[in-house]
């Protein structure tokens, strides 16, 4: 399997000040990854940036074979790149669940019978089937992120950007969540970028990239980036 | 803000539900017409007799629609004294037909977005103002901005809700004198509209990176075909605005 998206160099200086100094790196399709790094690093820039609502200030970005920063290619990108962000009340613009599911294939203009047919699968994936029907206010907040996951899922997207989606929610939700974005990983054959600060969900990708001030400071196992990063820690605390 | 029902979807199966946005549209602006054709007793009996049934066969509960005029009771109270003070002749009659207008009109717009969905009111609102695409209008934005405007209604009232809680917790009054009121009312306003800013903000990120600005058609999500309950709404609102321009012409007025 080759790389779905290839990372040269990028830069941003971001207007909140949380840019990214020339990361690189490539992922693999079908991989489960995830990103962490502490607060302020540019975990989130770099979400945006591979969606192209950022952008890039300097080096190369590639996804699905598409140049970020040439802006006829976004439309394309979006399509096969899907985000979601941390708070669900943020992202869902309509009140009805499947309406909201909709929104993304109805802008892709796709005629009425596949946008129901996608938004039905979409729901299906996520197991809101049931609440096709019911108002998004009624929702939990694992459901609602459900919602958002399911909104990305109608595109039919083959990469998808978790932007700490699972942040707000209570464990057992969190736990729900996990395990469907292992099987869109395992049986579906969607790439995950899942960032995250929590170690079950670091531990639960295939590889892990920790974020620094901008910069990539580890990319590799899970388990062996988080030990170096913790003796790190370690090390500066007894220093000091 | 609990009583603001206003940008409130009730989900149900009612007549109204299933009456064609386009048309329920068209109906809330000639009933605005109708109340504000209205200028004597059975005029306005007519109008709100016409609201009630509607409520009525809405299958939303009369509170949830009566909940609404709530908030602007006291206004309303305070525009129609203000009004009967200052009509010497026929003051009575002026006050009860500004209250009547205000409560009526607050009443129709709650029971509109009761019963039809933002995302049903902004297609209705593309398919009804389209002929405006000849002169360049952005109808389809206009639209979606309307339906995030209403969808955002209840969510930043919750806003505002828990940020008033916070400042109670810390100390805040808001009780007391009406200039104190007022001062201590920016503690709320000023986190509510950074707030409201940085949802936007996020809202505008979640919508592009859906595509929002793909260069096409958009699809609509609602079917726009005239049903049986179409019909029958439509004869029964034109026979009843028929029957208050009657009203208003009938020479014994």
């Amino acid at each position: 399997m080759g790389a779905v998206i290839k990372a040269q160099n990028i830069s941003t200086s971001y207007r909140t000040g949380f840019g990214l100094k020339e990361i690189s790196f490539e992922i693999e399709e079908g991989s489960f990854v995830c990103i962490t790094g502490p607060n302020g690093g540019g975990k989130s820039t770099l979400a945006k940036v591979l969606n192209g609502l950022v952008p890039l200030e300097g080096g190369s970005l590639e996804v699905c074979g598409l140049d970020v920063s040439d802006v006829h290619n976004l439309p394309e990108i979006r399509k096969n790149l899907g985000l979601v962000f941390q708070n669900p009340d943020n992202q869902i613009v309509s009140v009805i669940v499947e309406e909201d599911v909709a929104f993304g294939p109805c802008n892709l203009g796709l005629p009425l019978d596949e946008v129901k047919k996608r938004t039905a699968r979409a729901l299906e994936m996520v197991g809101m089937t049931e609440y096709a029907a019911s108002a998004v206010s009624s929702l939990s907040g694992g459901q609602k992120q459900l919602v958002c996951l399911a909104g990305i899922l109608a595109f039919r997207p083959k990469i998808m950007v978790l932007d700490e989606i699972t942040s707000m929610i209570d464990p057992v939700e969190r736990n729900k969540i996990l395990q469907i974005i292992k099987g869109l990983v395992e049986e579906q054959g969607i790439t995950v970028l899942l960032i995250s600060h929590r170690f079950s969900e670091c531990l639960a990708a295939d590889r892990l990239l920790y974020i620094e001030n901008g910069s990539l400071v580890a990319d590799g196992n899970p388990r062996q980036v988080l030990s170096a990063a913790l003796n790190e820690d370690e090390g500066r605390k007894s220093n000091a | 803000m609990r009583d603001v029902t206003f940008g409130r979807y009730y989900p149900s199966r009612g007549p109204l539900h299933e009456t064609s946005a386009s048309l329920k549209l068209l109906f809330f602006a000639l009933y605005i017409v109708s109340i504000f054709i209205s200028k004597t007793y059975t005029g306005l009996a007519v109008c709100t007799a016409f609201l009630l049934i509607c409520i009525f066969i809405s299958r939303v509960p009369l509170g949830r629609v009566l909940r609404s005029f709530r908030s602007i009771i006291i206004i309303a109270l305070v525009s129609s004294v203000i009004v009967y003070l200052t009509h010497p002749q026929d003051g009575a009659l002026a006050a009860v037909v500004l209250f009547v207008r205000l409560i009526s009109a607050v009443c129709v717009s709650a029971l509109l977005t009761l019963t039809t969905t933002p995302s049903e009111i902004a297609d209705g609102l593309e398919k009804s103002l389209s002929f405006l695409r000849f002169i360049h209008v952005p109808v389809r934005d206009i639209a979606l901005s309307v339906s995030i405007t209403l969808h955002f209604v209840p969510v930043l009232q919750e806003e505002a809700e828990k940020i008033y809680c916070a400042q109670k917790a810390r100390g805040a009054s808001f009780s007391g004198s009406l200039s104190h009121k007022a001062s201590t009312v920016v503690a709320v306003l000023v986190p509510l509209f950074s707030s409201a800013f940085r949802r936007a903000g996020e809202l505008a990120d979640s919508m592009e990176s859906r595509c929002y600005d793909y260069a096409c058609e958009r699809t609509a999500f609602h079917e726009s075909r005239f049903t049986s309950y179409d019909v029958l709404a439509g004869l029964l609102f034109a026979a009843y605005f028929l029957f208050t321009i009657c009203v208003r012409l009938m020479p014994w007025q």
